[in-house]
């Protein structure tokens, strides 16, 4: 086991195209980091980086302190699970899992106990004797798993693992792996671009988009305290709601006005919004903080929409809102009342729920609440 | 896939029937005939008699031994095509993954060549490599007639393209898993390739074994000569025998069947396999 450092790490690829800004990251020995982001953000180029199937550009990469940038896969000690798994297909369960062994020149009698140990762990004991298209998709990514265990690496690398599995096995799986990291105390990057997996899994998560880092932070943080519009829209499912609001000065600070619709700016923000009087910033609300129905006091924001689509998710359901200055908002509301198609309801948020961004997209202001939730951690 | 009724599928039946005929008869009337007295059977060719004889011996097989030294002859194919094989195996797989997986400078202008040579045809160079081979002092041996044939542009194709399917994952976890590339080549990407392997043996063991132009040109005495030639000169060797000839042919073709049999399953991958690549 070993911490993994990144410095300046960056990639380009032979036509031109930017798959990796420099990036500088520390994985912390025993950590289980995730890299999330949409298809084509650079994570899985990132991972590839380490596991030295890909060259970078510029920067090097430590593990454990010992510079692997310019060493082979083999000699970097990284185990990886691949997405398609990469299971060999001419060989038993067994002889894939003791594959890494077998390259290290473990003995045999050594081989064949530690594979049984890893097998037993990953319950694919009774798989043992099977070919790889003899098993289920679950089946293969434990054996997958049970393959980058067998060895004990510096660190774990896996891309998107559990992609091609359906569902309900995902769920299943997600809370195996968590349990692996724990009883192995491995150091763990973990690619993906599920955000309920990455919440589930990270300790901590580097959010990327088109080869930069975003954010870097702990699920609870990366929801409450977005670093920038696309974090903010990214996280969260839907993701959150953004809305240009044009910002001018008032008799009593900062007044702002979005989809059409005054926004009282809580006295908390109005600080970090003064400055910015005469320009148009991006404000943010949840789709889970909007409210339907005729706003009391404290509501700091009051827009009606027609209800354009309508997602029913059980116990819940998203409303998808036309405002009538054009912008498309999604509230997350109780299973009951069900609003009809082209109704037009009255939504309003609390002024615990606005995030304000800068024109640069950067956050500016959180609630005060969700500042006061991580100061609590 | 069901196409028209029962008529139409009988129509169908028949034509094929009728197409399968057309191939099999050659090969019946060689069976037959090689069992005949050798005086009936070119008077009886065009009769029933040609396909249903009064009597069959296995007279004429004895007199092919007896005659010539057909075992040295076999044993000369044998040797000659297991041996092209088997080199053919080494030296195209290698080349082939070179060219699908490897990055090296001259990889595009080497795989243009390659397909450069696909399309020139073996009896265009036969006299040039006439000239290289005696000038090598190779006349009349082995060496000459399974060298030339061991690295094959088709082949090296053919793994080539095998090659660029095969998942590159699979190598790619070999090598996090701890192997060099030649590791990564030799136990991950090659006995995933088996499907090609077996078209590539199959077609150059086809090739060798009916191969009669080249032995005939580099092979002057019986020392070397294969099976084909060796036909060839048993044909004009008197007296004229046609139930001989036709017993030698026989015993020329009997070793692929029985290959064929055994090695059914690989053969039909293999072809299944090209095939499939239309």
């Amino acid at each position: 086991m070993a911490e993994l450092r990144l410095a300046g790490l960056a990639k380009r690829f032979p036509d031109g195209t930017e798959a990796l800004a420099p990036l500088d990251l520390e994985v912390p020995d025993g950590a289980f980091y995730v890299l999330l982001g949409p298809s084509g953000c650079g994570k899985t180029t990132l991972l590839r980086l380490i596991a030295g199937l890909e060259t970078p550009t510029a920067g090097e990469i430590r593990i454990g302190g010992r510079r692997v940038d310019g060493l082979p896969p083999q000699a970097r000690d990284v185990a990886m699970v691949f997405q398609d798994y990469a299971l060999y297909p001419h060989l038993s369960v067994r002889d894939n899992i003791a594959f890494p062994l077998r390259m290290r020149r473990v003995p045999r009698a050594e081989r064949e106990r530690r594979v049984r140990e890893v097998a037993r762990l990953l319950g694919i004991e009774a798989l043992l004797g099977r070919r790889p298209r003899e098993l289920s998709g679950g089946q293969r990514q434990r054996v997958a798993m049970g393959r980058a265990l067998v060895r004990a690496p510096a660190v774990f690398l896996m891309d998107e693992p559990l992609s091609n599995l359906d569902a309900r096995l995902r769920i299943g799986m997600r809370a195996e792996i968590a349990a692996l990291h724990r009883r192995t105390g491995g150091t763990f990057l973990y690619v993906t671009h599920d955000q309920a997996e990455a919440m589930t899994l990270g300790e901590r998560i580097a959010v990327l988009d088109r080869g930069r880092l975003r954010q870097l932070a702990d699920p609870d943080t990366l929801y409450a305290r977005p670093a920038d519009v696309f974090v903010a829209g990214f996280v969260g499912s839907p993701g959150m709601n953004l809305v240009p609001a044009r910002v001018r000065a008032g008799p009593a600070g900062p007044e702002a006005e979005a989809a059409g619709a005054p926004v009282a700016v809580p006295a908390e923000q109005a600080g970090a919004l003064a400055p910015y009087a005469g320009a148009t910033l991006t404000l943010g609300v949840r789709p889970e903080a909007l409210r339907v129905g005729p706003a009391g006091e404290g509501a700091a924001w009051r827009v009606a929409g027609r209800c354009e689509a309508l997602e029913r998710l059980g116990h819940e359901q998203v409303a998808w809102v036309r405002t009538g200055a054009g912008e498309r908002l999604a509230a997350r509301l109780p299973a009951r009342p069900r609003p009809a198609p082209g109704e037009t309801l009255p939504l309003w948020a609390p002024p615990g729920a606005l995030y304000w961004f800068g024109p640069d997209g950067r956050l500016l202001a959180a609630p005060a609440a969700a500042d006061a939730a991580r100061a609590g951690r | 896939m069901r196409r028209g009724g029962r008529a139409a599928g009988l129509v169908r039946h028949a034509a094929l029937a009728a197409l399968a005929a057309v191939y099999l008869y050659p090969v019946a009337l060689m069976v037959v005939g090689s069992l005949k007295p050798d005086a009936s059977v070119l008077p009886e060719l065009a009769t029933w008699r040609g396909l249903f004889p009064e009597r069959v011996s296995l007279q004429n097989y004895r007199d092919v031994l007896a005659r010539v030294d057909f075992l040295r002859y076999l044993a000369s194919s044998a040797w000659i095509a297991a041996a092209t094989v088997a080199l053919g195996l080494a030296v195209n797989a290698p080349a082939g993954y070179a060219l699908a997986r490897l990055r090296w400078r001259a990889r595009r202008r080497a795989l243009a060549f390659v397909l450069a040579l696909l399309v020139i045809p073996f009896e265009a160079v036969a006299v040039p490599l006439l000239y290289q081979v005696s000038w090598l002092g190779w006349r009349d041996t082995y060496t000459a007639q399974i060298l030339p044939f061991a690295a094959s542009a088709f082949s090296i194709y053919l793994f080539y393209s095998f090659f660029l399917d095969l998942p590159r994952s699979l190598e790619e976890a070999a090598r996090v898993d701890g192997a060099g590339p030649l590791r990564a080549f030799l136990l991950v990407a090659l006995p995933n390739a088996r499907p090609a392997l077996a078209t590539c043996a199959v077609l150059t063991f086809l090739a060798q074994w009916g191969s009669f132009l080249w032995p005939l040109m580099v092979t002057s005495g019986e020392r070397v000569r294969p099976l084909p030639v060796a036909l060839a000169a048993f044909h004009t060797l008197p007296p004229l025998a046609w139930g001989d000839i036709l017993a030698f042919a026989v015993m020329m073709v009997a070793p692929v069947v029985v290959l064929f049999l055994l090695f059914q399953r690989w053969f039909v991958e293999g072809m299944a396999w090209t095939g499939a690549r239309g």
